[in-house]
């Protein structure tokens, strides 16, 4: 059930992509390639039909896109759709899979961060509704 | 030990001239301003100041000099591509490599080791069979072998793969394939820009970008404003940060991609061997590591951080093809940021906004055309015209639906 999904939804002032420098000191977590935010990785992904599961049985489907009508669309618009995507840092929407299932799913996740804000089912009538 | 040693033994300050000089404060006005200082950013300054006379340069980066991909990647170079395009590209890139140690006046340890692309199966040996012929045909030293020969090459392979993968039934070889040291490339780029005029500076990150009636006219960074009318963004993973600042959209997403060193043997490994069905590309650094890595992490993420997954999956594939590596430790592991495009070809030239030129869809290719992209870069933002060896690369094949699909872009993983 979707509620409010563009509350969270948007920019989001990215820390691990300015690990290097903080007050001129070089972060040396950074030289060794250890990540340098206490972030909460995404181990594990809630699917809305089976619960909190291990992150290696889904399928990453990409950000959750809105098709332009195929008949009516322009060139440009199609063009649009097609190929260009929301590649900044941010909070997005995204489609996942849930492969033993069979469930596909949204999830608000920082792709940044790698924080999962919360996930659900697709529901059609909320979404154009 | 060479005399000149000596010097560095007697001498109170460090007795030779730094590889580059660190500005102490940005010029309120540049002709070019060049976002990122990687080895492509470095390169097309290079470029710019010797092949243009244009030395009123500066190269903001953030961090540190080939501290991105220019540092994390595995250091191969090839040219056994699939398209006109890309095939000619380069392999103008690798007639540059040859001769760069020398133009740089640095040693870049490049060597030609030859590149092979392992067939585990018939259907494989097909595809591999293909790109022979398709490499051959666009003038590419490339062809198929049997598994006796790539036994003969790299005698300590496993061909049965342990019998925990299928059987290796031969490869794509391609003698060209090469590594170099990674780190000296942008050095001696750097130090080939700097000594012609060109500023270098580091610890210099930009925030926002300028446009006016659709043309830049500066450049906000950390440090102050910068008036210019020419930007070139060479970020690569950064890239969508950047041109979110000028409002262009992009196909580009951004994947991590992780890669290992293990501890240093005696040399042992003279060609670079690759596994597309095990996801796998080994070689043997001139310091002994074996330097491998995977294909991209399976899903979108703007962070460089590692995994045991990884580092787990990658042990085991590479003790497939060589056993006995077992006992070998891994030394270091890491991550680098790869913007992806759809087709798999990089983004380079100008760009709907006047004045802001794009190096970029550099995913998991761009440490072989660091030479190639800084040449056309900087010849694309002197004449403020596409190159002609990039004009197929333009951001606006993905308004013309003119894509330049590059099956051969990446060794595994696609």
């Amino acid at each position: 059930m979707i509620v409010d999904c563009g509350s969270q939804i948007g920019k989001y002032p990215c820390v691990s992509m300015d690990p290097l420098i903080d007050g001129g000191i070089i972060d040396d977590n950074y030289a060794r390639g250890i990540p340098t935010t206490d972030s909460t990785q995404v181990k594990i992904l809630t699917c809305p039909v089976n619960g909190p599961r291990p992150i290696q049985e889904f399928h990453f489907g990409g950000e959750v896109r809105d098709m332009p009508a195929p008949h009516d669309a322009s060139d440009d618009q199609w063009a649009e759709y097609v190929f260009n995507r929301h590649g900044e840092p941010a909070v997005r929407r995204e489609w996942w899979y849930h492969t033993p299932s069979g469930t596909w799913l949204i999830a608000e996740r920082n792709n940044c961060t790698d924080e999962v804000l919360r996930t659900y089912l697709f529901d059609a009538e909320a979404e154009h509704g | 030990m060479p005399l000149r040693l000596l010097k560095f033994a007697f001498s109170d300050k460090y007795p030779e001239q730094r590889m580059f000089r660190a500005p102490d404060r940005l010029k309120p006005e540049y002709d070019v301003v060049i976002i990122g200082g990687g080895g492509h950013g470095l390169a097309a300054a290079y470029y710019l100041a010797k092949d243009h006379g244009i030395t009123n340069v500066a190269v903001l980066e953030k961090g540190y000099v080939g501290g991105g991909g220019t540092g994390r990647n595995t250091a191969i170079v090839r040219s056994n591509y699939l398209t006109p395009e890309g095939a000619r590209f380069y392999q103008t890139s690798i007639d540059l490599f040859r001769d760069l140690s020398r133009e740089l006046k640095l040693n870049l340890f490049y060597s030609e080791r030859g590149h092979f692309t392992l067939a585990h199966s018939p259907a494989s040996l097909n595809t591999q069979r293909w790109r022979a012929e398709v490499n051959q045909h666009l003038g590419i030293d490339s062809k198929l072998v049997g598994p006796e020969f790539v036994k003969r090459m790299v005698p300590e392979i496993d061909l049965t793969c342990g019998g925990h993968q299928p059987p290796i039934h031969g490869a794509l070889y391609h003698p060209p394939g090469a590594i170099a040291r990674h780190d000296a490339v942008a050095w001696g780029y750097a130090r080939g820009a700097d000594r012609r005029g060109v500023e270098i500076h580091q610890r210099t990150g930009v925030t926002g970008i300028d446009v006016r009636d659709g043309a830049v006219e500066g450049v906000h960074t950390d440090q102050g404003f910068i008036k210019t009318r020419r930007v070139l963004s060479a970020v690569a993973g950064w890239t969508t940060q950047v041109t979110e600042m000028v409002g262009l959209r992009t196909p580009l997403v951004i994947h991590p991609l992780q890669a290992l060193v293990t501890e240093p043997l005696k040399p042992w490994l003279n060609s670079i061997v690759v596994s597309a069905s095990l996801h796998l590309y080994v070689s043997q650094s001139s310091r002994g590591e074996l330097v491998a890595g995977a294909s991209l992490d399976p899903y979108e993420l703007i962070s460089m951080r590692s995994t045991l997954d990884f580092a787990e999956g990658m042990s085991g594939h590479m003790m497939d093809l060589f056993p006995f590596l077992g006992d070998v430790k891994v030394l270091r592991q890491w991550a680098g940021l790869c913007d992806m495009t759809p087709d798999f070809s990089p983004i380079m030239g100008t760009t709907p906004v006047r004045g802001f030129y794009i190096d970029a869809g550099w995913g998991t290719w761009g440490f072989k055309a660091t030479p190639v992209s800084g040449l056309t870069m900087a010849h694309t933002v002197a004449h403020d015209h596409d190159h002609e060896l990039i004009t197929a690369f333009n951001l606006s094949r993905f308004q013309s639906f003119d894509l330049v699909g590059e099956k051969g872009a990446a060794s595994v993983g696609h």
